[in-house]
């Protein structure tokens, strides 16, 4: 179930990026021409354009392409691992870790990092709900059985979805406004040292990850088919997860709670590529960032100046999308 | 003039548009909108106040018993004070006690404060309902012509464009028929996004780049948290000229907040914020 | 020459009280058919699982090729043992050849792609399981017979020096089962070690070389199939009358002892014997 000549559907998909990219420079409240934004990029020209273009424009555009590749690929690691076509990268509690971390932040109105201090919040967090995930299925003594995992995060998730309530119920107005910003996710806030800490994990994680593309195959069909094939199941599970996690913990920490990505990405490009992890992955990874680039400047765009939460856009255009996706691949018979 | 005595029965009708009618003026009152409270005791009406709020933080209030927040003030607390008159929001911006306090016996009055027009009006209101008439009247006189002082003030001059920081990510300021948005046109200020319609826009960081306002108004105690450095430090803010040459303006976030008895002297402190060689020269 | 060696092998399950296993010991010979037979629940199972390295025995040693089983780098075991599982969920869109070519998985670095001897090995696997002519179509259009030789096809792949096969032919029609025991043998005449684990005795007695009798956990007899189905153990094995007959032929497995499950009617003491039945204990866990 794999496409003849995979090379040339990634490379077209990676000129899809680059598409994504150039109009993410050029949409705005202000349309620029192509021209308009080489000459910002080069630094010459309007000083208030080359303001937008570099100091704005191009760390949202790289931080949308790398948060929604990272989501994206954390998302179709997890549902190889787990074998559930449900699982998004916040299956094992990522996002309800970082939002526990987050609003505690806002609310006690700390700022020991400056204006990092949020986003060391929330990776502190997630990666503490995802040791307290794992805590709890070595509990059991099923540690690597997917469904364990899948009821832990859901429970760690719960958790952390009623401390941030209680939180929140303590919260003066300004701090509850921040909060919700917050959690509605965003790339508003990018900055050149977020998107290179971010590019370089993301760029670490995809090649570890592409590693073990073959492991993951056989994963999605059962643990037990791995073994006897000759992978180290637990090494190698630890290590999806722990990238997988990483990743998701990383682009949750930049820019909010972004919903629906990391778990429809996975499926549309299973869909369009097949569910060999050799292509699947690099497919994922491009399809996602070239996608919440889009998304993001559709958000910037549509109702300018006004600026519109991702999390809505994203869902607004994927949902109708992937629902034809669906029926034309039904229509046209089983993909081959 | 009439003359209303402290005895006189009176009927108004509150923002929900019902109708209130009280034997005499309420001298057990709990306010749960602070722009008036701070109304009721610029009425010199606070010892008839029994119960306030979080954000009722004036001297003049401070020791009375705490009821909660605004929005979700807590019923039962309400009640047990035995007010004869409870101030509460517009049912459609949150008033929702209206049902149980007049089950329990107690007299609702739902105020709107959402802009200048309506803190006059409210002035005129709470006056009655507290049986200070003569108050009132003198407050509303000398806010009309404390405004119109501040407007003649400014009125030849050019009118520097303005970004009110409402939040700062999402970036979000107020429109132009708010409290803020009036107060700001009075005190001689163009919004630079005069054109929205919406009271409460959240703009995009890249447009306030490319209107680049002549001054930058951010207001304290909310935003406190986040310094004027670090402002300075996240990606586009820098990019305005109002930062990198220090033209920002802190004012109190209450005093800009409250369409209440300051608005004359939050139209005072703006303008001479924006034109800060009236300053000392005119009232 | 043994391919596997077994040593006073104890296997416990987490949670249960009584051992999977207890005190095994046993000698699997090099390109012999070993059949391992034996009630449900009697630890064929488990016993194959040790075999392939899948499960760490609590006690005993196991060696394959004379080297404990525990210092075989998983890949390298996964090169000598094709394995073909009990139960397996196959993606039902994966198509035969993509299944077979999992097979070369031990055998390709992770950024190696598929050389002359995979495809070979791939090709020959396909042939010799008479798959081949099923190579392109989804393994979910499959018959059961079908689909388990594209299993055994996979395993062959691995090219490998044996083959454990747990429970082959439990689902089978008896067309599909005959196809799988002859190609098995055909793959043991070419010198393939093979073990499975079977409750068709009476196939497994006329196919295999030896026979492993397992109950409650332990080894009743092991030797050739008419060492093994005597009247003593089948008796003690098999809670009902039997007798057992000679396979008439014709073909190599004529003189095979057949088990024969008698009616009740047919046998005098028929209540002791279910009396004296139902007072042993359970099987092991």
């Amino acid at each position: 179930m794999t496409v003849r000549h995979p090379a040339i559907h990634l490379l077209s998909l990676l000129a899809l990026l680059a598409f994504a990219l150039a109009m993410a420079l050029r949409l705005g409240a202000v349309s620029l021409r192509v021209e308009e934004v080489l000459r910002a990029l080069a630094g010459t020209g309007d000083p208030d354009t080359v303001a937008i273009i570099r100091h704005l424009r191009l760390p949202r555009a790289l931080q949308s392409a790398l948060v929604g590749g990272a989501l994206s690929l954390s998302g179709t690691v997890f549902q190889a691992l787990l074998q559930n076509p449900l699982a998004d990268p916040f299956v094992l509690g990522v996002s309800s870790g970082a939002a526990v971390g987050a609003v505690l932040v806002v609310v006690l109105g700390l700022s020991a990092f400056g204006i990092w201090t949020v986003a060391v919040a929330a990776l502190a967090g997630s990666l503490a709900a995802i040791a307290l995930v794992l805590q709890i299925a070595l509990a059991t003594g099923r540690a690597m059985d997917g469904r364990v995992l899948v009821l832990a995060g859901v429970m760690v998730s719960a958790l952390g979805n009623a401390v941030i309530l209680l939180v929140l119920t303590f919260a003066d107005p300004e701090a509850f406004r921040s909060a919700l910003f917050w959690l509605m996710g965003s790339n508003g806030g990018a900055t050149p040292g977020g998107v290179a800490l971010l590019g370089g994990v993301l760029l670490f994680g995809t090649a570890i990850v592409a590693g073990i593309s073959r492991p993951l195959n056989l994963f999605s069909i059962g643990d037990q088919t791995a073994a006897i094939l000759g992978v180290r199941v637990g090494v190698t599970k630890l290590l999806a997860f722990g990238t997988a996690s990483l990743l998701a913990a990383m682009a949750v920490a930049v820019s909010g709670v972004i919903g629906f990505v990391g778990l429809v990405i996975p499926h549309t490009a299973r869909i369009l590529w097949g569910s060999d992890h050799r292509v699947l992955l690099p497919a994922s990874v491009l399809l996602g960032a070239a996608f919440l680039t889009l998304a993001d400047a559709v958000a910037r765009t549509a109702a300018a100046p006004l600026e519109l939460p991702i999390g809505a856009i994203t869902a607004l255009i994927g949902v109708p999308f992937f629902l034809w996706l669906l029926s034309h691949r039904s229509a046209k018979g089983t993909a081959t | 003039m009439t003359a209303q005595t402290a005895t006189s029965p009176l009927t108004l009708i509150d923002a929900d548009g019902r109708t209130l009618r009280l034997a005499r003026p309420a001298t057990r009152i709990v306010s749960l909108v602070p722009s008036a409270t701070e109304t009721l005791v610029a009425l010199h009406a606070a010892g008839q106040l029994v119960g306030r709020t979080r954000y009722d933080t004036a001297s003049a209030v401070r020791g009375l018993p705490l009821v909660g927040g605004g929005v979700d003030a807590n019923t039962e607390r309400l009640i047990a004070l035995r007010p004869d008159l409870v101030v509460t929001w517009e049912e459609r911006r949150g008033g929702r006690f209206r049902r149980d306090l007049e089950a329990a016996g107690i007299p609702v009055f739902a105020v709107r404060a959402v802009d200048t027009t309506d803190a006059f009006r409210n002035v005129g209101e709470l006056g009655r309902l507290s049986g200070q008439d003569a108050a009132a009247q003198a407050l509303q006189t000398q806010l009309r012509w404390e405004m119109a002082a501040v407007a003649a003030s400014v009125a030849e001059r050019r009118r520097p464009t303005v970004f009110y920081v409402v939040w700062n990510n999402p970036p979000m300021t107020a429109g132009a028929q708010t409290f803020i948005g009036q107060i700001l046109s009075l005190a001689g200020g163009t919004s630079i996004f005069a054109d929205l319609a919406d009271p409460w826009p959240t703009v995009g960081l890249e447009e306030v780049v490319r209107r680049q306002p002549d001054v930058v108004v951010l207001p304290t105690g909310e935003m406190s948290r986040d310094n004027l450095s670090q402002l300075r430090s996240l990606p586009g803010w820098s990019d305005l000229r109002a930062i990198r040459t220090g033209r920002v303006v802190r004012l109190p976030a209450d005093l800009l907040n409250r369409p209440g008895p300051h608005m004359a002297l939050a139209a005072r402190a703006l303008r001479d914020a924006l034109h800060p060689d009236l300053a000392k020269a005119v009232p | 020459m043994t391919a596997w060696s077994l040593r006073e092998v104890t296997v416990r399950y987490a949670g249960s009280c009584r051992p999977a296993l207890t005190d095994i010991t046993l000698d699997v010979p090099v390109g012999r058919w070993t059949a391992v037979v034996g009630p449900n629940g009697a630890g064929k199972s488990s016993l194959a699982h040790v075999l392939t390295g899948t499960l760490s025995p609590a006690s005993g040693t196991v060696e394959f090729r004379d080297r404990p089983i525990r210092q075989w780098r998983r890949r390298a075991l996964a090169a000598a043992i094709g394995v073909v599982p009990q139960v397996e969920q196959l993606p039902p869109a994966l198509t035969v050849r993509e299944v077979v070519a999992m097979g070369r998985y031990p055998h390709l670095g992770p950024w190696q792609r598929e050389g002359t001897v995979d495809r070979q090995a791939i090709a020959k696997a396909l042939a010799t399981c008479d798959v081949e002519h099923l190579s392109d179509r989804p393994v979910g259009s499959l018959s059961g017979g079908e689909r388990q030789r594209a299993r055994v096809a996979r395993a062959l792949a691995q090219a490998p020096g044996a083959l454990v096969l747990d429970e082959p032919t439990a689902a089978l029609d008896l067309d599909h089962e005959m196809a799988v025991f002859e190609l098995l043998r055909t793959l043991v005449g070419t010198g393939i070690t093979v073990l499975l684990t079977t409750h068709h005795v009476n196939l497994a007695a006329r196919y295999a070389d030896r026979l492993v009798l397992v109950d409650g956990g332990g080894i009743l007899a092991a030797g050739t199939p008419a060492e093994v189905l005597t009247p003593e153990t089948v008796d003690t094995v098999y809670r009902w009358p039997i007798r057992i007959v000679r396979h008439p032929g014709p073909g190599s497995d004529v003189g095979a002892p057949q088990l024969i499950a008698l009616q009740a009617a047919t046998v005098p003491d028929m209540g002791d014997r279910r009396q004296a039945g139902s007072t042993r204990s359970g099987s092991a866990a």
